[in-house]
């Protein structure tokens, strides 16, 4: 899972989530990993 | 306007958000502020011509990351605060005239993917102790915009319905050494008669104690599974099948695409009960259908005096929902 976060204009978070198929099969939220346990 | 205003009755926080009387109301197709940005058309909440999902703001949000100051002065029996917090939109595919339920099961673990990372996120704020992710889908409900989507609302605080479950889970687990959501979970399987379907990580049941004559429960199996982020990418996968497999059924009860509100239930994300196993991820469904044209309204009882009455018995709706493809 790919995540690109943007600033909208009037200053809201605005993320694109995108799933490359050769991704399949990958840890999906390796990179929230540190924040994995709130 | 927006604020947090204390009810020392009901001793829980009230939302203010005035701002919000004025948020878009069914626009017409072409202004589907969901949708995508098409060259030369009307330009939407997504700046971009395609997307596979997005998560933005809510422009009229009941809680804000800098909150306005309260508009009244509060006092020592009714405080007033700052709604501070996060509302966010999830939309979960560019088709403007998509259901979750057509959504193939590769796409809602996608869903799973990021309502995951949302939780993670939002919950690391020391300002939010509880993130609630949820759909409500259908005119029934009230849904103002069509397009396939659900929310996340970042609290300040444990909202009253999950802080009564952590309550009721900690005194179990506290009397018995053992996980509430698991006891329950384990009578249903033992009877049997309430169950819908299952697979090797979850659970789908009217509940025993159901208050919507469809109101259906997915609950997680094994303990230590608080929250979204707990899950394995097997588990992952098995979410997704049995969140399809379920919401199919739903639609062909009526043969219509059925309204519901549905709620992810997970452990608060800060405090003590952010790291105790007394509580377990579960899904909560309450589609406001009877039959398939009357609806259930929370009227006196319900509304008055908070105590449900069910017109049907739990035994019966399960049944007829195992009945329904796709059975297991």
């Amino acid at each position: 899972m790919n995540k690109q976060e943007t600033v909208k204009d009037d200053g809201r978070i605005l993320i694109y989530y995108t799933f490359p198929t050769e991704e399949s099969g990958s840890d999906p939220i390796a990179e929230n990993e540190e924040d994995a346990h709130v | 306007m927006s604020e947090l205003r204390w009810h020392p009755i009901l001793e829980e926080w009230v939302i203010t958000a005035t701002h919000r009387q004025d948020r878009t109301f069914f626009p017409p197709p072409d202004y589907n502020p969901l949708a995508p940005t098409k060259p030369g058309g009307f330009p939407t909440e997504v700046p971009a011509s395609d997307y596979d999902i997005v998560v933005f703001e809510n422009k009229f949000p009941s809680l804000q990351r800098n909150p306005p100051a309260p508009a009244v002065q509060g006092t020592e029996l009714t405080p007033v605060k700052p709604a501070v917090g996060v509302c966010e939109v999830v939309v979960y595919t560019p088709q403007a005239d998509a259901t979750l339920a057509e959504l193939p099961v590769d796409k809602i673990e996608h869903l799973i993917w990021v309502w995951t990372d949302r939780f993670a996120a939002l919950g690391a704020s020391p300002d939010i102790e509880y993130v609630f992710i949820f759909e409500n889908k259908g005119r029934e409900i009230g849904v103002t915009l069509a397009h396939p989507h659900g929310q996340i609302y970042a609290y300040p605080f444990v909202p009253p319905k999950l802080q009564t479950e952590v309550h009721s889970a900690k005194r179990y687990w506290n009397q018995h050494n053992k996980n509430l959501f698991l006891a329950v979970l384990e009578q249903e399987l033992a009877d049997g008669r309430r169950v819908v379907t299952q697979n090797d990580h979850f659970v789908a049941t009217v509940p025993f104690f159901a208050r919507y004559p469809y109101e259906v429960h997915i609950t997680a199996r094994g303990e230590g599974k608080t929250c979204l982020s707990d899950f394995t990418r097997a588990e992952q996968r098995d979410l997704a099948a049995i969140l399809k497999t379920m919401l199919v059924k739903y639609d062909n009860l009526f043969g219509f695409s059925l309204p519901y509100i549905m709620c992810l239930h997970q452990r608060p994300t800060i405090g003590e009960s952010a790291d105790h196993p007394y509580y377990q991820f579960h899904i909560e469904f309450y589609p406001p259908n009877r039959t398939q044209d009357k609806l259930k309204y929370l009227a006196g009882s319900e509304a008055g005096a908070g105590a449900y009455i069910n017109d049907t018995l739990a035994e019966d709706k399960a049944a007829e929902l195992r009945a329904l493809e796709p059975r297991e």
